[in-house]
């Protein structure tokens, strides 16, 4: 009887490995923009990168409700979740607290929960890996946790995304917030920080 | 069928004597390397019971129980929870839990380990019954006779 399913293991450090993952997350949101250093998983079952995965053994548990953007949605990767986080991977797009997709394959961000003037916390946090930092379209980041401006780029994310994320950044208290896991380290995108267009031929 | 073989195994696994265990696992000589999934670690589980006429469901108290899963090199996949705080018996029934899946392996392990693990559970439960059956008392009971119309 060959199991049906194939398991990776989590953290080497259960404990400290989830401490340290977390304060480095909050360190990504604390300054929007500025890549922080992570170490990530050993290893995870592949689309799943082993900082994403990270992330998601840190922040799920049996009470998260999470949906799983293709191609997170197979291969693995809701058996290993499961497993490790005993979180609820079967939410609706507009009804899931975390949000995990790839940055070729981003849902509507338009559809996800967004939060209410009493509870803007009970929003959704997307969680985003992407191939690094430094590529794609460039953006000028300005708000709290920035002193002054800070310049952006995520590989693999487009004006289609900066678009969005300014209209969410629009519906401030309200909105959602990005956590982009590279490899090797996390950068966080909170909906309190303001986002323009790089000024063209500013160094 | 399958499901209730591997309940049966993972019972005797995880009920059976520490010493008994390694010393099994000695004995088969040459074991696959393994990694650890998950654990083994130690935590509280709420054991609950049922009373009253209608069954009704409480919470009898907390118990300590270790938990492991391992993956060994051929892909197998086994778990074990043990009462107590026991790390290396845990670890050790998940292996075995392991191997007792592989199709190769089922039959000689079942003969080499399931197999006496259970023989010494039922020795042992024998053993207790005995002991506490020496101290039964057979209570009988007197007819009085306070309402003996007949006299006498």
């Amino acid at each position: 009887m060959r199991p049906a399913v194939d398991l990776a293991p989590g953290f080497a450090e259960p404990v400290h490995g989830a401490q340290r993952t977390f304060r480095d997350l909050l360190n990504a949101l604390a300054c929007p923009g500025a890549p922080v250093e992570t170490a990530g998983v050993d290893a995870a079952p592949a689309p799943l990168s082993p900082t994403l995965a990270a992330a998601a053994l840190t922040l799920l548990d049996h009470e998260t409700r999470v949906a799983l953007c293709p191609p997170l949605d197979r291969a693995g990767v809701p058996d290993y979740l499961a497993f490790h986080t005993g979180a609820d991977l079967g939410a609706a797009l507009g009804a899931a607290d975390f949000v995990l997709a790839v940055a070729d394959a981003l849902p509507d961000i338009a559809a996800l929960k967004v939060g209410t003037a009493e509870y803007p916390d009970r929003s959704a946090t997307l969680l985003i890996g992407v191939d690094g930092f430094g590529g794609g379209e460039r953006v000028r980041l300005s708000g709290p946790g920035i002193e002054e401006t800070h310049d952006f780029a995520v590989d693999g994310l487009d004006a289609a995304f900066w678009t969005a994320a300014r209209r969410n950044h629009a519906r401030y208290p309200l909105g959602v917030d990005f956590i982009f896991c590279g490899p090797g380290a996390v950068a966080g995108l909170p909906r309190s920080a303001a986002i323009a267009a790089r000024a063209s031929g500013a160094g | 069928m399958q499901v209730e073989n591997r309940q049966r195994w993972m019972g005797l696994l995880a009920r059976a004597d520490a010493s008994a265990l390694s010393a099994l696992i000695e004995g088969l000589g040459e074991v696959p390397s393994y990694e650890l999934l998950r654990g083994p670690e130690s935590g509280l589980v709420m054991v609950r019971g049922r009373a009253g006429g209608a069954g009704k469901p409480f919470n009898l108290g907390e118990m300590t129980v270790t938990r492991c899963s391992v993956r060994t090199a051929d892909g197998g996949i086994g778990h074990a929870y043990v009462q107590g705080r026991r790390p290396e018996h845990a670890e050790r029934a998940a292996l075995l839990d392991a191997l007792l899946q592989d199709p190769n392996r089922t039959e000689t392990l079942m003969a080499e380990v399931v197999a006496p693990l259970e023989r010494r559970e039922t020795e042992r439960r024998e053993a207790r019954l005995k002991e506490s059956a020496a101290t039964r008392v057979e209570f009988f009971t007197m007819v009085r006779g306070e309402d003996d119309e007949t006299g006498g």
